[in-house]
């Protein structure tokens, strides 16, 4: 088990490493002249070369593709922002906090309503409760998380004036909207996987069993059944880190929260490159070491998987499949 | 106990009439058909029948356990020890189901839970029924259970992956007995293992109700575990029994048509025999079962008045029941 | 012999298409919610291809004094800041948003089987090369990666394209793959092998025939999650830009007048919101005609 997770953590180092130079290239021919773009449109012709001079962009790119790995996988320093002069991992340090805080919320709605509802409409299977549950998800998978988002904001800031529309400046309530907002996508399908997967279970033997034992029957439902309808359901969070991550900059940039989002995107649009390259790279590197856990998260709810963890011969069988 | 019992003539189990239906797709399946039964206290009694005949359907009911989807108990009465459990509410019930009835599934593969450790498993249904002031302690009763089916205590805390088909079904058969119940509902308990198994498992099974004085209605379609464990048997076709009488009874003189069929499709160690005579034809569709007999269509002996109406049960002086109106004519042909 | 087995195997094979193909519309048929599903679509598609003629108004077409009406028999939707007709602009909108979702799936579906078919098939170092550049691609989130690459290409309907296609190539190779390792454990693989069926053959006229399934359904969902991708990337500013009537790109123009004419954000968001409920519709509908197994 050990062994694995650190074959796995080794695994990130390539990864992040093919991240930075896709990155890096991509922002390298991207075209247009950051130098112009810092200066503005009146800056001299000397001022342009000596800024490009200054910003290393004269090397070639080789040059500066191996210098900027030099810095990011050897020195552990993504650099400053070109326009701030800040350092990036200070402040990543400050905003990702708050992009955590915004997928986590999410992510806590989304699976806190979307197992029950799932649970709800596999236990009453062809009844009002079940038509009704997935008319809502199949509607939540349907609505676009900005569009969404503008609604909320026309109704509880504009009309009702209960929560702020924009800002982070309230805690914990200013999240409420946005997260809100980017859930119902995930809600929807861990309503929807909770269910078949507990449509799945709930005819398994052993759920007889546990009702042949006396097992009251929310512990059958609850108990019994959803810890082995539970990996689908992984899974599926799985895929909603990632579509939460990538909802949460659209989101970010409409409630104004200053994430890791707004970062990104701001600096796309300000042609501040090594913003976009550090905040994607870190945010790859979390996102993967998240993947890691659901995989970890696997092993500990269901044995048999933890099993093949622990001997490496059954797992290359298991990777060969997934 | 039996003191407690109000009605004493009635048996330890008692079922009248027990009707069950399930529907799916807006068809009717007719699975139990007015079964009637009763089991004394240490006896076993065995039924028998093709898959598909209600066998299954009867224990669920007996637990009421049936699918929630599409199972109905139409009617009847389910009596044990004077209580008609089909009447009682879901909590009394709960408090019967593993621990003063208990059932043994047919496929230890698919029935334990694969997430649980076996150990907990058992200690799980001890622990639902601990009586108030109870001091078992349930872990070590489960370790206990795991001794007494020939499993070390130590394999508590493994899963149900970590065993073998044959130990699997003996953590199922600890879990059923883990509460000593009165009332053991075993659903073809060794028709999944290999058969060098099926003999330790009846035999672990037999010790353990010998212990206990348990009560067991076996269900089989192995004419070979009836005669090796029971002591009354039930023969059952689509739904409805059709043959009813002590071990020797029926194996001495089978009666209804479909019992001696069934004895014809045995092989015959002693005979050297080129064939074996499997019975003409298919079961009945559930959902669309013939008129009079549900044999009929089957039955070499057959006429039009098997056909028309329901057929009555022939009861011979000495408690053979038989639900066939042409006893005689087969009496004689069979002779 | 195997000439002779194999000889009458193509009328076969065509004969058993066809009835599975009227199977699985005959299957389609009876599902409701998927009709309903296919008819709104239609009419979506044939809306948005005769936006010329059928609009009321053109979609740019200004009239100031009449800015921020709301909805009434004149101008269905209302109309816009600056007094353009909002059902116009939608029905002109259509033609971008569905024919975006429609073409960056297509793309990413052909360049996904190509990967995807050469990693199931080759298996081995390829595979392994594959699937780690797919690894490092997918390590960074999609929506991420498909606003950096809009960015970098900049804005306009087939760079938004491109943008969307380059970022869900991964995920339908990978399915495609999985799909593939499954079906070659099959025994007509050997079969064909043994009679020294060249791979090339194999693949195409063997492999991705039967794992055609699984793709036709992924890239129904795919078309509706793409539509509203592409709504999104517009939105932010990177895809389609104003005053093209693009879905996404309104909203964002609808965004600074949202407290006083909400009307401005609902239609074009509705309009998103009902073209990806219907697509899963026929999505769901096809999963469960193409694998009745797949059904509860």
């Amino acid at each position: 088990m050990g062994r694995y997770i650190i074959k796995r953590l080794l695994w990130m180092i390539p990864i992040a490493l093919g991240v930075a130079i896709l990155v890096f290239t991509l922002m390298t021919f991207t075209p247009g002249d950051p130098a112009q773009t810092l200066l503005g449109a009146t800056a001299t012709e000397e001022d342009l070369n000596a800024k490009r001079e200054e910003l290393g962009l004269n090397d070639p790119y080789f040059v500066r593709l191996f210098d900027y790995l030099g810095d990011v996988f050897i020195r552990f320093d993504l650099g400053n922002s070109w326009i701030t002069s800040v350092s990036i991992i200070d402040t990543i340090k400050i905003r990702m906090p708050r992009t955590v805080i915004l997928t986590v919320v999410t992510l806590i709605i989304a699976f806190g309503l979307g197992i029950p509802l799932g649970v709800l409409a596999a236990t009453h299977q062809n009844k009002w409760q079940d038509s009704v549950s997935m008319v809502l998800a199949m509607i939540g998978v349907a609505i676009p998380n900005f569009w969404l988002a503008l609604l909320l904001v026309v109704a509880f800031s504009v009309k009702l004036r209960w929560l702020p529309a924009m800002g982070i400046e309230m805690g914990l309530i200013s999240y409420i909207l946005p997260a809100l907002s980017n859930c119902t996508g995930a809600l929807a399908n861990c309503a929807r996987q909770t269910r078949s997967s507990m449509l799945d279970v709930i005819r398994a033997d052993y759920i007889t069993t546990a009702r042949s034992k006396g097992v009251p029957e929310r512990s059958v439902i609850y108990k019994h059944a959803l810890k082995n309808a539970l990996i689908p359901i992984i899974t599926a969070a799985g895929t909603a880190f990632g579509r939460l991550l990538g909802g949460a900059m659209i989101i970010e940039t409409i409630f104004d929260i200053p994430g890791m989002g707004t970062y990104i995107i701001g600096s796309l649009n300000n042609r501040d490159y090594p913003v976009v390259q550090g905040g994607t790279i870190f945010l790859a590197i979390v996102f993967s070491i998240l993947m890691l856990l659901v995989d970890l998260l696997y092993a500990a709810v269901d044995p048999r998987i933890k099993a093949q963890y622990a001997s490496s011969k059954k797992r290359k069988k298991v990777k060969a499949n997934a | 106990m039996a003191e407690k019992n109000p009605n004493t003539d009635r048996p330890f189990l008692d079922i009248k009439d027990l009707v069950v239906e399930y529907v799916s797709d807006g068809e009717t399946v007719h699975a139990v058909n007015g079964v009637s039964l009763h089991l004394e206290r240490g006896k076993t009694l065995g039924l028998v029948g093709e898959t598909g005949a209600g066998k299954t359907t009867i224990a669920k009911s007996i637990l009421r356990i049936l699918p929630d989807v599409g199972a109905k108990i139409c009617g009847g009465e389910v009596h044990l020890d004077g209580e008609n459990l089909l009447e009682l509410p879901e909590v009394e019930m709960r408090k019967i189901r593993g621990n003063k009835i208990s059932m043994i599934f047919q496929d230890p593969m698919t029935a334990l839970n694969p997430v649980q450790t076996v150990g907990d498993q058992i200690a799980e249904v001890v622990r639902l029924h601990l009586e108030h002031g109870d001091r078992t302690d349930p872990v070590e009763r489960a370790k206990e259970m795991l001794e007494i089916v020939g499993i070390p205590a130590e394999r508590f805390s493994e899963y149900p992956h970590q065993f073998s088909g044959g130990m699997k079904q003996r953590v199922v058969i600890a879990i059923a007995l883990a509460c000593n119940p009165d009332l053991l509902l075993a659903d073809e308990p060794t028709t999944a293992l290999d058969v060098t198994i099926q003999a330790q498992v009846l035999d672990l099974i037999a010790d353990l109700r010998n212990k206990y004085n348990t009560a067991m209605l076996l269900i089989t379609h192995d004419m070979g575990v009836v005669a090796q464990v029971c002591d009354d048997v039930a023969v059952i076709y689509a739904g409805n029994i059709v043959e009813y009488g002590t071990k020797r009874q029926v194996f001495k003189h089978p009666t209804h048509p479909y019992t001696i069929g069934l004895f014809g499709a045995i092989p015959d160690m002693n005979e050297d025999e080129e064939w074996l005579h499997p019975i003409d034809g298919l079961p009945p569709d559930p959902t669309n079962l013939p008129q009079g007999c549900a044999f009929s269509p089957r039955c070499p002996y057959a006429t039009d008045e098997c056909r028309k109406e329901a057929i009555k049960v022939y009861r011979t002086a000495d408690g053979h029941d038989c639900r066939c109106c042409r006893i005689e004519a087969i009496a004689k042909k069979e002779g | 012999m195997p000439e002779t087995k194999t000889a009458p195997a193509p009328q076969q094979h065509k004969a058993k298409k066809k009835s599975e193909f009227m199977r699985v519309m005959r299957q389609l048929s009876k599902n409701k919610l998927a009709m309903i599903g296919i008819a709104v679509l239609i009419i979506e598609i044939l809306l948005a291809a005769l936006a010329p003629w059928i609009a009321p108004y053109e979609y740019d077409k200004m009239d100031i004094p009449n800015a921020f009406a709301t909805p009434s028999a004149e101008h269905l939707f209302g109309t816009d800041d600056m007094g353009r007709d909002i059902f116009s602009r939608v029905l002109y909108g259509g033609r971008y948003s569905i024919s975006t979702g429609i073409l960056a799936v297509l793309i990413s579906t052909v360049l996904g089987i190509c990967v995807g078919s050469v990693a199931g098939y080759f298996g081995g170092q390829v595979d392994n090369i594959i699937m780690r550049l797919l690894d490092i691609i997918q390590a960074i989130p999609g929506m991420l990666l498909m606003i950096v690459i809009a960015s970098v290409l900049g804005p306009g309907f087939i760079n938004t394209v491109i943008a969307l296609s380059v970022g869900s190539i991964p995920a339908s190779a990978r399915m495609l793959r999985a799909q593939m390792l499954k079906e070659r454990e099959n025994e007509y693989i050997e079969a064909s092998q043994s009679i020294n069926c060249s791979k090339f053959r194999i693949i195409f006229s063997h492999l991705l025939p039967n794992c055609m399934s699984p793709m036709i359904v992924s890239s129904t969902m795919g078309v509706a999650q793409t539509i509203t991708t592409a709504a999104g990337l517009s939105f932010i500013g990177l895809g389609v830009q104003p005053p093209t009537p693009e879905w996404g790109a309104m909203l964002s123009a609808a965004r600074q007048f949202m407290r006083q004419a909400p009307h401005l954000i609902i239609f074009p968001g509705l309009a998103i919101a009902l073209t990806v409920l219907v697509l899963n519709f026929v999505g769901d509908g096809l999963r469960d005609a193409l694998d009745p197994k797949l059904k509860n």
